[in-house]
């Protein structure tokens, strides 16, 4: 039992404050950080993702586990405008101009990325209880986010609490516009950081959003897209041969992409064959590009690329193997291991200048 | 000509005078997430700026029958959903069976779907009665606007994860959305958009 109620604990810990969706995760940012300017509209935003969240990670885990994923990616959205129609229309009915001002950020409630990825991360692959558990904190840390985003945006944007004026002297309308939804939203991640931090300090909220891949060019991407990932020849990922399996000849479109990705490192394959011949490891690779060269009489399909990734594999060895050489303090079996550091350090440089 | 003026004037609109995702917050999050993977930005805008135009498209056609322009705002939004799903099966099925797409892609395809970008641009023509030429400017206009917002939020990341200066608690998502709110208030300030004080 102890260990149930612990299980549950850390499922609203993580669901609500460590992973919070808004503020850690970056996820429904849309509707708080355009449609949260007042307490009555930030309730009513709550209110409606909260049930849509709870309905729909409750259905996704009963009866959706078997569908697949892109199925149930168009179910979820059609299932919240479905949820989303009456619940409007009763807002309509007993707050007319909050639901008008809302806008159509009501219906656009029913594709928020909050409600998918919840779905797909955690109510397909667990069971019901955990899924409702994992509905309430998310959906209630999500409803606490637009009501505190609410309320600051209006009392310092309009003056106002639920309508009510507060004599207060100085106003910032600019609060009310999207840039003031994403500032405030930065400044109160920060300050759920610090209270994690100081709380539970083994826990790293910065974790739910990753800036690993921060740094990763999108041109190569675009490359890759144009050219590979839509197979647009060869078989699917699931088809496609295993390791062991005999590799499958490559079309002509994928030996463009090989020879284009590896047209600057084939110059350094001609000076790395050369140099390699001329420094004894010549009658080895003479043997190795000969037997190369029936292999590819044999096979008119051969893979150029694996050829280049030998030989520039080859290449770096023999750079570590001759870097140490051209001081020639230290040999290249490390036969002479005296003055390690000295000759490490003269090794340094030339090895940059090389690299350069 | 006047067609061709005003598809260009609505993209423009969409792009940079009124770019839906600073100025109006519309597909903020998946900009946001995008922007931190950088890789799979080209793909999933393509992919946005297929459904945002042919989703336009369709939509002011169906506004051309009597009885669906009748409907209400919240009946107008089912029709809208409805046209995005009926393209995201076609596309679905045309990369599965033609294209022999990767699980990868078709995973890029549901959330380049069914997000408020995309569902909003519909709204945008039904609210401003956009024609043909207008819806399309539109769509286009929103792919190119996620693509210039998700850019200038990597760049801003970018020099984010280099600087050692930021506090501890401000580092990840803090300093990230308050970057975007400066670039946000940038593009208000494009758009005209004064603060009445």
């Amino acid at each position: 039992m102890p260990d149930k109620k612990k299980k549950s604990v850390s499922v609203i810990r993580n669901s609500a404050i460590i992973k919070n969706p808004v503020l850690f995760e970056a996820i429904g940012i849309a509707p708080v950080v355009a449609m949260a300017v007042s307490l009555k509209s930030a309730i009513i935003l709550s209110f409606v993702s909260f049930v849509e969240l709870l309905l729909i990670e409750c259905l996704a885990c009963l009866l959706m586990k078997k569908l697949k994923g892109s199925v149930r990616k168009m179910i979820y959205a059609i299932l919240g405008l479905l949820i989303n129609i009456p619940l409007f229309l009763l807002f309509k009915y007993l707050a007319p101009n909050e639901t008008a001002s809302a806008g159509i950020f009501l219906p656009l409630l029913a594709v928020n990325s909050l409600i998918a990825l919840h779905c797909e991360r955690f109510a397909v692959k667990h069971n019901f209880k955990a899924t409702a558990l994992d509905a309430i904190s998310a959906g209630f840390s999500y409803a606490a986010v637009i009501l505190i985003v609410g309320v600051i945006r209006e009392i310092l944007g309009s003056g106002t609490v639920y309508s009510v004026k507060l004599n207060i002297p100085v106003k910032l309308p600019g609060l009310l516009m999207p840039f003031g939804g994403f500032l405030l939203l930065g400044f109160m991640a920060a300050a759920l950081k610090a209270i994690i931090n100081r709380k539970f300090p083994e826990t790293h909220p910065e974790a739910s959003f990753d800036l690993s891949e921060v740094k990763q060019s999108h041109v190569i991407k675009l490359r890759e897209f144009l050219d590979t990932d839509l197979d647009f020849f060869d078989v699917g990922e699931e088809t496609q041969p295993d390791e062991k399996a005999p590799s499958k000849p490559r079309t002509d479109k994928k030996n463009k992409t090989s020879k284009r990705k590896s047209t600057a490192k084939s110059s350094k394959k001609t000076s790395a064959s050369s140099s390699e011949a001329k420094n004894g490891g010549g009658k080895r690779n003479a043997d190795k590009n000969g037997s190369v060269n029936t292999e590819r009489q044999k096979d008119k399909n051969f893979d150029y690329t694996s050829e280049f990734d030998e030989i520039l594999t080859e290449l770096e060895k023999y750079k570590q193997y001759t870097s140490f050489d051209g001081d020639g303090s230290v040999s290249a079996d490390g036969a002479d291991k005296s003055n390690d550091k000295e000759s490490g350090k003269k090794a340094e440089e030339p090895k940059g200048g090389e690299d350069e | 000509m006047s067609a061709i003026a005003n598809l260009f004037s609505a993209a423009m609109y969409a792009f940079v005078l009124q770019n839906l995702i600073f100025t109006g917050g519309y597909g903020a999050s998946e900009a946001v997430r995008m922007s931190a993977k950088p890789k799979q930005l080209f793909p999933l805008t393509a992919f946005i700026t297929f459904f945002s135009t042919f989703g336009s498209i369709f939509c002011v056609l169906l506004e051309q029958i009597p009885f669906i322009s009748s409907l209400s705002e919240i009946q107008h939004s089912l029709i809208f959903l409805l046209v995005i799903c009926v393209l995201y099966v076609f596309m679905l099925v045309l990369l599965k069976a033609v294209f022999k797409a990767k699980k990868r892609t078709v995973r890029r395809l549901g959330v380049a779907a069914f997000n408020t970008l995309v569902l909003a641009v519909p709204f945008i023509n039904y609210r401003a009665t956009f024609g043909i030429a207008e819806a399309i400017g539109v769509g286009i206009g929103s792919g190119l606007a996620f693509i210039v917002a998700v850019l200038m939020i990597n760049f801003g990341l970018r020099r984010l994860v280099e600087n050692k200066n930021i506090p501890e608690c401000f580092k990840g998502t803090p300093a990230v959305f308050i970057y975007v709110s400066i670039l946000a208030l940038a593009f208000s300030g494009v758009s005209g958009k004064g603060l009445s004080l």
